[in-house]
């Protein structure tokens, strides 16, 4: 399933900061980690993603540095910041905050047509 | 490493215009790493080796969407190229602007020095933006072209500027020597003497430089049109059009102004007219006087040797009108009994610099029995770089000058750190050659010709039969009777 394009506009700097929380990451790999933990919901034109994690490296959410193991292509792997690690997390809330909020209303639309 | 087409394209697609090679470097790194990364899944698949780099570059998405995002993350790192590509094209304007400034050049005025450095310094300033922020490729023809111009203007430069005078004249006596051009001479001495060859050689040598400097614009031009072609063939013509322009634009100016030039060549000199590698109108000029000179037969009457020199462009001269070419110097010529014709030298732009050609006859019975041609300057003749710091030696070894010395004798106490040779000709009637020095007289940093000492010998068969010296200024002026001179022919 692919969601709508407005939908997942804001939530992908979310879920880039959320996949590196844990481990430093490069592009392609983040990409099949977040098709994978989203079952396949998650599936975008894999060139967009370049320009988001430069945009949070400019910001000072993520650094990188190069990996170039022998007979391997050289990696470049993102790191995510103190700053990004803040930003993740406000980004976090905000979600949580407009997810509820929407599900308060789906809940109360729901009750409603029910009464 | 040889990149896939598709690879390619797509990438060249990602970069935003006037990023620095060093982020197109980076980006380009990072998105073939992906790309091949995806390609070895596909390979996996068991999909071919196009067919699982097609799937690849597919799956990365719209190559003009990364470039415009990448654009917004970047546009203060594209500045410095769009700064450097406005530099450029004021560069173009400039040396389009310049180009009559520094072919005119003069050197005694610093403008155009100033000139020349200053865009020296902008386009050397301008070719290491190019490089660093990577408008090198596409702008490579552009700077190509500004290049020759501007090569062409730096060669000026140096043949017009004071301080390279002397290397320039240098290197031409070098080659003259080398060459042996013409055959007779044999040491420097007459190379300096035979001040005709070297303007020639001057001019075959500046022709040449024109004419590889062209010809290197022409290929560049041919490159860039093939290329176009070729980009069109692959459907390409779009990202092309400006560079064709660009050097459509460049390549006219320069055609334009070398037209300008030539029609405008009477009012700014090729190169400074003081100088003798230089002047092309001189050398014109000079070519007309001796053809004119050869026309000339002896019994020819009046209005026949009139239409004769009109047809070389040669103009009666009215004696009242200012300048005096050495009226007493010549052998058979008077104020009086004689016509002057001229080729007025209007190429002069400073200090009333001028060559003219001058042509002196002399007819009895309305038929002409002495003709004389010879260049007439006010200045060096290109020889001035040799200045002694006082006219007195000159006159001191003037007077040890007796009738019948040895040309080589006479020349001996004349070297150039007393006079330097300001015109010389050969009076082929009177078999009669005309040696005129010039000494200049102390600091000659304000271009005046007060208390300058002028010496002309007058030589048959290599023997002196005629001396004099003449002071000009407030300082110093030498007295022919009270100097007791020999004036006799």
């Amino acid at each position: 399933m692919k969601l709508k394009k407005d939908v997942s506009k804001g939530s992908v700097t979310l879920m880039v900061l959320s996949v590196l929380e844990k481990n430093d990451l490069y592009g392609y790999q983040m990409i099949s980690y977040l098709e994978a933990l989203s079952a396949g919901v998650f599936k975008f034109n894999e060139g967009t993603l370049y320009p988001i994690l430069h945009s949070l490296e400019k910001e000072g959410c993520l650094t990188s540095y190069w990996n170039v193991v022998e007979d391997s292509r050289p990696r470049k792997y993102y790191h995510i910041t103190e700053k990004g690690i803040k930003m993740l997390n406000e980004s976090k809330n905000e979600w949580e905050e407009y997810v509820g909020a929407v599900n308060a209303v789906l809940i109360g639309g729901a009750l409603n047509a029910a009464t | 490493m040889q990149l896939h087409k598709e690879v390619e394209n797509f990438l060249k697609e990602c970069y935003p215009k006037g990023l620095p090679f060093y982020r197109k470097k980076e980006l380009k790194k990072e998105l073939l790493s992906h790309i091949y990364e995806k390609s070895d899944y596909y390979l996996s698949q068991g999909k071919s080796d196009t067919e699982s780099i097609v799937e690849a570059v597919k799956d990365m998405g719209d190559p003009s969407k990364i470039r415009q995002s990448f654009g917004k993350i970047y546009r203060f790192e594209r500045l410095p190229a769009i700064i450097s590509f406005i530099t450029l094209s004021a560069i173009c304007v400039l040396a389009f602007f310049t180009g009559f400034i520094l072919f005119s050049a003069d050197t005694t005025s610093d403008y155009p020095t100033v000139y020349h450095y200053f865009i020296s310094a902008s386009f050397v300033g301008s070719i290491v933006f190019m490089y660093i922020y990577g408008f090198r490729k596409k702008k490579a023809y552009l700077l190509l072209s500004v290049t020759v111009y501007m090569f062409l203007n730096l060669l000026t430069c140096i043949f017009t500027s004071g301080i390279f005078q002397s290397v320039s004249i240098g290197i031409v006596v070098i080659f003259c020597a080398l060459l042996n051009i013409p055959e007779h001479i044999t040491d420097t001495e007459h190379i300096f003497s035979d001040a005709e060859s070297i303007i020639n050689f001057g001019f075959y040598l500046t022709i040449a430089i024109m004419l590889i400097l062209f010809f290197s614009g022409l290929f560049s031009t041919i490159i860039v049109f093939t290329e176009s072609k070729r980009k069109k063939r692959l459907k390409k013509m779009r990202t092309k059009k400006p560079l064709i322009m660009y050097f459509s634009l460049i390549f006219s100016l320069v055609i334009l102004s070398s037209v300008l030039f030539y029609f405008t060549a009477q009012e700014y000199s090729f190169m400074d007219n003081n100088i003798m590698t230089g002047s092309v109108i001189r050398i014109i000029h000079s070519k007309k006087g001796r053809e004119a000179y050869e026309e000339l037969k002896t019994g020819m009457s009046e209005t026949d040797a009139g239409i004769v020199l009109r047809g070389y462009d040669f103009r009666e001269y009215k004696k009242s009108d200012g300048i005096n070419y050495f009226p007493d110097l010549e052998p058979g010529y008077s104020m009086h009994d004689s016509k002057v014709y001229i080729i007025e030298d209007t190429s002069y732009t400073h200090n009333s610099l001028f060559n003219d050609i001058v042509i002196i006859l002399k007819f009895n019975d309305n038929k002409l029995s002495f003709k004389q041609v010879y260049i007439y300057n006010n200045r060096t003749l290109g020889l001035g770089i040799w200045r002694n710091e006082d006219t007195s030696k000159c006159y001191e070894n003037y007077l040890t000058l007796k009738e019948g010395d040895s040309r080589e004798d006479v020349l001996k106490k004349f070297p150039s750190s007393v006079a330097f040779l300001e015109t010389a000709y050969f009076d082929y009637e009177s078999d009669t050659e005309v040696l005129n020095y010039r000494s200049e007289y102390e600091d000659r940093s304000d271009y005046s010709i007060n208390a300058d000492a002028y010496t002309s010998f007058c030589f048959v068969d290599g023997k002196l039969v005629y001396s004099e010296i003449t002071g000009f200024g407030e300082d110093k002026v030498y007295n022919y009777d009270e100097l007791g001179l020999n004036r006799k022919r």
